[in-house]
Parts: C-alpha cells; sequence; structure tokens
C-alpha cells in the first residue's frame, strides 16, 4: 500500500496532462486563437454541463442510453459466453460455424442500421439489437480463444487422474478461460456504447446520442462536447467497475 | 497352467519400440526395450537429454498414445492413463486457481467433499505442507510446488509412482532434501516408484536398480544393480564406486584405456 504522501503524488501525476491541456486550451482561448464556436472554452463547458445536469436533460439521455446498453450488451453476454463455450469445446461446430461467424464479424454494426430499422422498426428494439452486435461477436472469439488456449500440460495431469468431463470443464477449461473471457467482455462493452451513439444518431428522439446530433443543428459545440464527455466517464466508470469484479474472481494471479 | 498372479513381477515392459514420424522422416526414440519391474522396486532411469527416457516414462503413465510391443502392470496391458499410477512432472503443474489443497483434491472423485478435504490435508501434511492448505501455488517455492505435486500424485495411493525428473529445477540442498524425503514417503507408502533422471549421484542414492539410457535411439545400455544399505552416504566409497560405474556406462568410458603421452 502507498503512503498518503505518495498517494497524492500518484494522484497528481494521474491528472497532470488532462489538467496541462485545459489551461493551455483556456488561455488559447482568451487570446481569440481558437473560435469559441469550432471549440468552446472548458469554462463554457463546465457551465453548460451543469445547466444541463440542473435541468435534467443530461441524465435523462444518459439514463436512456445506458438502460438501452445494458441490455444490448447483456443479451451480448449471456449469448456469447454461451455459444462461445458450445463451440470452444466442439471444435467440429466452430469450424462448420466459422465462416459465417469471420464474414458477419467484420461489419460494423452502423452498417447493420437500415437493416435494424427494417426489421424492428426505429423504437427500443432496433438500438438493442445494434448495441447486441456489437458486442457479441468480440465476447464470442475471445471465449473461444480462451477455451481453444487451455495448457496441454494441465489436461495431461487431468487425464492421468481419470477426472470426470464435468470437473475437467469446470475446474480445468473454464477457469484458465477466464482470462480471455475478461478481456472479450470489456472490449465489447466499448463496442456497445459506439453502438448506441450510432444508433441513436441516425434514428431517435432520445439518448445521449440523439442529445449530441440535435445540438449540432444548431451548432452548440458545447452541449455536443458534454455529450461526448459523458459517454466517456460512463464507459470508463463501467469498464473500472468491470476490472474490479475481474480482479476479484481471477484472484490467483 | 496358470501362472500365480504373485510370482509375475509387477511390470513388464516387452520388445518396445517408438518412432516418430514428421515431414516423411521417422525417428526412432526408443528401441527394443525390454524391462521387468518387481512390486516395491525403485528404479531409476538415467540417460542425456532426448534419449527418450520422459517417452518410455509417458508410455508406462499411459499418455504416449501408440507404441509397438507391450506394457503390463499385474498382468494387465496398459493403453490409457489410470489413477492408479501417479505422475510428477518436472514443472509443478499445478493449476494456479486452485489452492494447495484444492489442487490435491482435485486428484480424488467419487467421495464427500468433506473426505476429499481430509485426505488432501493428510496428503500435504505427509510431504510436509502442513499450514499451506489455502496458499496458492504462486505463493509457494519450487520445492513446496513439488511437494504440492507428490501430495496429488500419492493422494489416489497409487500402485506406481511416475516422476519425471521432478527435482530438476530445484537448487542442489532443495533437491537432496526432497530426495531423502522420497525415500520417507515410498517407506510408507510402499509404492513402486519408476524416476527419469539425469543426474547419476540422485540415480544411485535413490534407485534399487539404476536404468542406463543410451543416447538416440534409446536402448537398455545396462542395468545396474544398486546393493547400499539404506540410509545411503553419499561420501561413502561403494556410493561412489557405484556412481563412477553408472557414469562410465553413460559416457563409454573404459577402465585401463590410459595412454600416456609426453
Amino acid at each position: 500500500m502507498y503512503s498518503i504522501g505518495e498517494s497524492v503524488k500518484k494522484f497528481v501525476e494521474y491528472i497532470a496532462i488532462a489538467v496541462i491541456i485545459l489551461i493551455t486550451w483556456s488561455v488559447l482561448e482568451r487570446f481569440g486563437i481558437i473560435n469559441s464556436i469550432t471549440l468552446p472554452a472548458p469554462e463554457t463547458i463546465i457551465k453548460t454541463c451543469v445547466e444541463n445536469i440542473k435541468n435534467g436533460r443530461l441524465f435523462n439521455n444518459l439514463a436512456i442510453s445506458m438502460v438501452r446498453v445494458v441490455k444490448g450488451y447483456c443479451l451480448a453476454a449471456v449469448l456469447g459466453i454461451s455459444f462461445g463455450i458450445l463451440l470452444g469445446f466442439y471444435r467440429r461446430l466452430n469450424y462448420m460455424t466459422d465462416l459465417i461467424v469471420q464474414i458477419i464479424k467484420p461489419i460494423p454494426p452502423i452498417a447493420w442500421i437500415p437493416l435494424a430499422i427494417i426489421w424492428f422498426g426505429i423504437g427500443e428494439m432496433s438500438k438493442v439489437f445494434l448495441i447486441f452486435l456489437g458486442g457479441f461477436f468480440t465476447i464470442l472469439v475471445n471465449v473461444i480463444d480462451g477455451i481453444h488456449q487451455v495448457d496441454g500440460a494441465l489436461v495431461e495431469v487431468s487425464d492421468i487422474m481419470e477426472t470426470p468431463r464435468y470437473k475437467h470443464i469446470l475446474y480445468l477449461v473454464l477457469p484458465s478461460a477466464l482470462p480471455n473471457i475478461f478481456t472479450g467482455l470489456r472490449t465489447g462493452l466499448g463496442s456497445c456504447w459506439m453502438c448506441v451513439v450510432a444508433a441513436e444518431l441516425v434514428a431517435a428522439t432520445s439518448g445521449i446520442g440523439y442529445m449530441i446530433s440535435n445540438a449540432r443543428q444548431f451548432s452548440k459545440t458545447d452541449v455536443v462536447i458534454v455529450g461526448m464527455l459523458a459517454i466517456g466517464v460512463s464507459g470508463k466508470i463501467m469498464d473500472s467497475i468491470l476490472k474490479t469484479v475481474e480482479r476479484r474472481v481471477i484472484k490467483w494471479n | 497352467m496358470e501362472l500365480d498372479k504373485a510370482d509375475q513381477p509387477y511390470l513388464i515392459i516387452k520388445n518396445l519400440n517408438k518412432h516418430f514420424d514428421n515431414a516423411g522422416s521417422r525417428m526412432t526414440v526408443l528401441k527394443n526395450i525390454n524391462l521387468t519391474v518387481e512390486k516395491s522396486e525403485f528404479i531409476c532411469i538415467v540417460g542425456g537429454s532426448g534419449c527418450g527416457k520422459s517417452t518410455l516414462l509417458r508410455a508406462i503413465a499411459g499418455i504416449e498414445p501408440s507404441f509397438e510391443g507391450s506394457i503390463c502392470i499385474e498382468g494387465q496391458k496398459i493403453s490409457f492413463p489410470r489413477k492408479d499410477r501417479g505422475m510428477v512432472f518436472q514443472e509443478h503443474r499445478l493449476f494456479p486457481w486452485l489452492t494447495a489443497e484444492d489442487n490435491v483434491a482435485y486428484a480424488l472423485n467419487g467421495i464427500t467433499k468433506a473426505e476429499k478435504k481430509k485426505l488432501a490435508k493428510s496428503y500435504l501434511e505427509l510431504v510436509g505442507l502442513r499450514g499451506f492448505e489455502k496458499s496458492y501455488p504462486r505463493q509457494l517455492s519450487g520445492g513446496m510446488a513439488q511437494r504440492c505435486c507428490i501430495a496429488r500424485a500419492l493422494v489416489n495411493q497409487p500402485s506406481l509412482l511416475l516422476l519425471d525428473e521432478p527435482f530438476g529445477a530445484l537448487d542442489t540442498f532443495t533437491k537432496m532434501q526432497m530426495q531423502n524425503e522420497l525415500l520417507a514417503i515410498k517407506k510408507k507408502s510402499g509404492s513402486t516408484m519408476i524416476l527419469v533422471t539425469h543426474d547419476i549421484e540422485e540415480a544411485v542414492f535413490l534407485a534399487d536398480r539404476v536404468v542406463v539410457l543410451s543416447p538416440r535411439p534409446g536402448m537398455i545400455k545396462r542395468i545396474i544393480k544398486i546393493e547400499l544399505a539404506y540410509p545411503k552416504d553419499r561420501n561413502d566409497y561403494e556410493f561412489n564406486r557405484l556412481r563412477k560405474k553408472v557414469y562410465d556406462e553413460l559416457f563409454d568410458v573404459h577402465e585401463a584405456a590410459v595412454d600416456y603421452v609426453i
């Protein structure tokens, strides 16, 4: 553990560059080097942020987007892990589905927007579907990889003991795949945030993405930036939560 | 006429040959291995690296799938692994996500959790790991991890324990201590043991008989009987004579072949 002085020093180091950028930015604004419509000053952004918190617009929109992300992400996590385990264990099935997975995987979820709207309308379903697509393949591929990467030396040990299949899977293969599964869950969460904004930019009347695209039409760049930061901060918080869970689960490292 | 089971040797290896095929060329690793081992005997197999000694051990364990010839234990032919044969490898191969106790308990099947725990505890105590039941492998030193592996291999009370250079990665002092402890464990458990090593002193210290393998392809050059009283003294004259005997056999040194050139 660090001492208090040490922690303060660490924290200062952590935020130093961000603070320097903010100060430079603010100074440049003051001297009129940066146009305040192209890029509003930090003070303006903070003011807009407070305003939007006070009138509830920021949190309302954020909550709506958050619910969508959580829905799509949970669906992606559950199905990604389940199918990942299935395909990880049955190599033949993995081989048979590989072509389809490899072709669909590189298609960015944004390209799915037209189809999603035609299939599910402009309601919640189409957004959840797009978010699901964003997370699903990342999680799926990582789970399969994790299962395939189980250490052959440990498998040999397990074989020598005539270990029953369920125990082999539960206590050897799955724990050894856990680091990869968490990598999938964390990168998958990032893609889910990207998708929700893309979906809301195109067809929505609420959500952070809508807030951004609406503000753009009125050239309110300060609101655009507040929306962007809200997404960044939410993503960081959710990732930290996952990281904590990961540390709790993978406690042997 | 049927042979009485008690009269049969415990382990019989007959005309064992093993090849590895790669890229069209065939490499013979083990050639014409014939060996019988008695119950409760301690056999050490020595040979240089790549002579196939580990492959031989893996074949006895049942994890080396295809070979010519046969290996029989108590009259039963070996073709797949059985928990009746425990194995310890050079690397500890403990599961990093399980505690020492759970690693040992993993080997046990078909009994209740409480019984598993009790057995795991008692075998960890046997190998001197009392108080480390809840430690993860990364928290154990090399010697302790290897002890834990021995406990894991012994917990099913195997009639045969196979050890593949188990102390190869340990420092000299830890190694000597582990060798003493292994002999003590053998006395308690009565298991037959086959240990593969490239350490001649280790072989003479542990074995009742030392099997010397030739370099590739591995063939049995000679089997040297170690008739020393226990506890063996590493500095004893007879001990060192036997050590030299194994050494000479391994490196083809022939006595009275010394030339003096001035």
